[in-house]
């Protein structure tokens, strides 16, 4: 693909050092490391001495706290260039000093080539674009940083396998959000991301489509009780409440109710009938505006999850 | 298993063809009773036959697709109506022109109802898109044959994508088969 490996152009200065192996080379021992060498402790081989010392280059004995670091920020996949970045600083210099004015002209012009000179390629730049998109849509879902990272790699992937043409890069990383969080079993509502993302329904569902079936992703089936917790914050009810109703949802999805139905009815459903059990009654047209269903959906599981109740009978579907 | 391929039933065949004669769709039109040709909406002639029921699609380049049918046979009887009826109106159309069937859709009968969750983790997650929010059946697409299968928690089956109605008994097979190593037929 047109994006450049990161390594080629630019450096890391924060280098970890890493063992190249944990067992000694000649007798298979358990080999540490200490301050001074990596030696085995089994038969006494000495690997390495002479360690390169990492550690701070100075220290700032200054009054003010002031400490200038020459590294900058840990590597991470959610940017397209992995963290690896120059900023050119304004005013002052690195150790403070107020630049001349001919050398803020020249770091001015400097300045400029280096943002010009920041993408090799459409495909990085696009990358860049999406990135973007996927870390603002995982912020404005307030999901957590994994997550974040994860649906960046994904977004990556598809690029590597071409999937970005012909679909809108926003899409794409909507879908590449929404396919993380099925992968994890912890689905993120279409609602919600279609409020989020600049895309519809129609575009976040094909890119979804495409980006499982092209890549293959192991995505888990949404399953009912795993969309009580978010329906039941939103109306907002007692935690006993919303425990019945997972319990409910859970026996429902065991029992085979939920076969082939929307688990958004089902979890609708059960929430509904564990508000009336305890007797804080919720109107079905709230619980089934909050879950993105019908009314009729509702009173159609409903009427099925009594049934399973009062008789514990196995609810076959017609 | 027997019962299920019993149960198969084709619903659907297209094919196509061509004359290898442009056509003048408006006078076509005019002449062929029952034609219909709105080129606003649609660029063919639209040709209904009635025994064996199917449609079929005339194009100005002189192919012609023929849905509806409800076997190759019919697809072919009918065809050979469209024929006729263009050989009536002067066209010159080869004796016998090439049929090619292009897409069989049929239904099928598992006769017991099905845990779609169950399958679709059984199954692989990977090869499988099902999507209860969406859809309530599984999509299930066999390599070989190459053929999509729906799959429905009552156990009825639809299978598309075949060019010989023996691709949807080897799909059954095939589904049936791995459905019953996985334990999921009960």
């Amino acid at each position: 693909m047109a994006t450049r490996d990161i390594y080629e152009t630019t450096f890391d200065e924060d280098v970890q050092c890493e063992p190249s192996s944990n067992t000694c080379p000649e007798c298979n021992g358990h080999v540490a490391t200490n301050v001074v060498e990596t030696v085995c402790e089994d038969c006494g081989l000495v690997i390495a001495d002479q360690q390169i010392d990492h550690g701070p280059e100075w220290r700032s004995f200054e009054d003010d706290d002031s400490n200038y670091e020459r590294t900058g920020s840990p590597l991470t996949a959610a940017r397209h260039d992995r963290g690896l970045s120059t900023t050119i600083g304004r005013r002052i210099d690195g150790k403070g000093r107020t630049l001349s004015g001919s050398k803020r002209c020249q770091l001015a012009r400097l300045r400029r080539e280096q943002t010009r000179g920041r993408f090799q390629s459409k495909a990085e730049r696009n990358l860049a674009h999406g990135l973007g998109e996927v870390r603002r849509i995982t912020s404005a879902l307030e999901l957590g940083d994994s997550i974040r990272d994860q649906a960046c790699q994904l977004f990556r992937s598809a690029q590597n396998e071409d999937l970005l043409r012909g679909r809108s890069i926003e899409a794409m990383a909507a879908a590449s959000v929404y396919g993380v969080c099925r992968c994890h079993g912890r689905p993120v509502a279409r609602d919600d991301l279609v409020n989020v993302a600049r895309v519809d329904h129609s575009g976040v569902t094909n890119a979804y489509k495409t980006l499982n079936r092209e890549l293959g992703l192991p995505t888990k089936p949404v399953v009912p009780q795993s969309l009580i917790p978010k329906l039941a914050s939103e109306l907002d009810v007692d935690t006993r409440v919303c425990s019945r109703a997972r319990t409910l949802a859970k026996r429902a999805h065991e029992t085979a109710i939920a076969n082939g139905c929307q688990p958004s009815g089902v979890a609708a459903a059960c929430l509904y009938l564990a508000s009336r059990e305890h007797g804080q009654p919720l109107t079905q047209t709230q619980v089934a505006a909050a879950a993105g269903t019908t009314p009729a959906t509702l009173r159609a599981r409903h009427a099925e999850l009594t049934e399973m109740i009062d008789g514990e009978v196995r609810i076959t579907p017609a | 298993m027997s019962d299920p391929k019993d149960t198969i039933n084709i619903e659907n065949v297209v094919a196509s063809t061509g004359i290898g004669q442009e056509l003048d769709l408006q006078s076509v039109a005019m002449d062929l009773e029952g034609a219909d040709y709105d080129p606003e909406q649609f660029p063919g002639l639209v040709y209904r036959t009635q025994n064996p029921k199917s449609a079929a699609l005339i194009f100005r380049s002189g192919k012609i697709v023929c849905t509806g049918a409800k076997s190759t046979d019919d697809v072919h009887e009918s065809l050979g109506i469209v024929f006729d009826k263009l050989r009536e109106l002067q066209i010159p159309v080869d004796d016998d022109p090439e049929i090619t069937v292009q897409n069989i859709v049929t239904s099928a009968d598992l006769g017991r109802n099905l845990n779609l969750n169950a399958i679709a983790i059984g199954l692989g997650l990977e090869n499988i898109e099902y999507e209860p929010e969406q859809f309530p059946g599984l999509v299930y697409r066999l390599d070989e044959p190459k053929v999509v299968a729906l799959l429905f928690g009552s156990g009825k089956l639809v299978i598309t994508g075949g060019k010989q109605p023996v691709d949807a008994e080897h799909a059954v097979d095939k589904i049936v088969s791995r459905l019953s190593e996985l334990g999921l037929l009960d």
